[in-house]
């Protein structure tokens, strides 16, 4: 194998990103996960006495229609856990591929003008 | 080159959750400012422990963006710089090729670096949330922080329980980064089957 060029390092670094779509799958899997759970560990646990199981997490309820701290509503906070995690994995991923193209771009750029 | 990469994507990665936590204080703030959630606003208003100047408003909604882009920040440099480092160390090999076509063109993740990387800037920083409520003075009514110990059996609002919390935090974000990671990988392989 040939040694890695300037040029072809170049490339690696603009190749070096990552997909958006399975970064989405990702952050889906662990947002549902992370909400499934939150809300379960507190059911698990019961209430104390004179206050209700989860009365803060279910605050999330004012944010998220339909989610509170119980068994249906833990599975309705993991579908919105999912939507955000996958949200957020999606402009994450697309954000860091952005910003690669451009740096690398200018870098190149740069390196052209300096042979000139 | 290696040294120049490795700095490209601490910045790309800083870059990439200051935006990202920039982001999600601003909306979470104008949200509940749409919403007109007052529960929502007293929880968020404990943020002005950790973020001066913040408030649940327009104007704190642009002030909690700066926080949030200055957290991020430098969360994303630390998260990479461990990330890359523990990479390395677990597989020489790897990081030192560098001839040939390893160019794939989606990376894959490194569930046990990920893992690493994430794990410790989330102890790090519930340890230090908390070390800052202590430090205050303010550890005693800091009853909101206290309900982490519902999920991190021994945490309490102390220095101990900082340290108990911060190392249970660390164990449970790299299990959940080596699911992402597993996750991401198999979706990845998945899609360039198809290709």
């Amino acid at each position: 194998m040939e040694p890695r060029t300037e040029t072809t390092a170049a490339q690696w670094i603009g190749l070096e990103r990552f997909d958006p779509l399975a970064m989405s799958a990702a952050g889906g899997v662990v947002g549902a996960l992370l909400l499934l759970a939150a809300t379960v560990v507190l059911l698990l646990q019961g209430p104390v006495p004179g206050m209700a199981v989860g009365w803060t997490l279910g605050v999330l309820g004012d944010y998220l229609p339909g989610y509170a701290v119980s068994w249906p509503g833990a599975f309705v906070g993991a579908g919105y856990g999912f939507l955000a995690g996958a949200i957020t994995g999606f402009v994450a991923a697309l954000f860091w591929n952005i910003t690669h193209l451009v740096i690398v771009r200018l870098l190149m750029l740069q390196r052209l003008i300096a042979k000139i | 080159m290696e040294a120049q990469i490795r700095k490209l994507n601490t910045r790309i990665a800083a870059l990439t959750l200051a935006v990202v936590g920039s982001a999600m204080l601003f909306l979470l703030t104008l949200g509940t400012l749409l919403l007109g959630s007052r529960i929502g606003s007293m929880y968020l208003m404990l943020l002005t422990v950790f973020l001066p100047g913040y408030d649940v408003s327009v104007a704190g909604a642009f002030v909690g963006a700066f926080w949030g882009a200055v957290w991020g920040g430098v969360a994303g440099a630390l998260i990479y710089r461990i990330y890359d480092a523990r990479w390395r160390l677990q597989d020489e090999k790897q990081a030192s090729d560098t001839s040939g076509p390893v160019s794939p063109p989606f990376v894959f993740l490194d569930g046990n670096a990920l893992g690493w990387g994430l794990g410790i800037v989330a102890g790090l920083a519930l340890f230090s949330a908390t070390a800052w409520l202590v430090i205050r003075g303010s550890a005693d009514e800091s009853v909101h922080a206290a309900l982490f110990a519902w999920y991190l059996p021994g945490y309490s609002v102390s220095l101990g329980g900082a340290v108990v919390g911060g190392v249970e935090i660390c164990v449970i974000v790299y299990a959940l980064s080596r699911i992402a990671a597993f996750t991401y990988n198999a979706a990845l392989h998945l899609r360039e089957g198809r290709r």
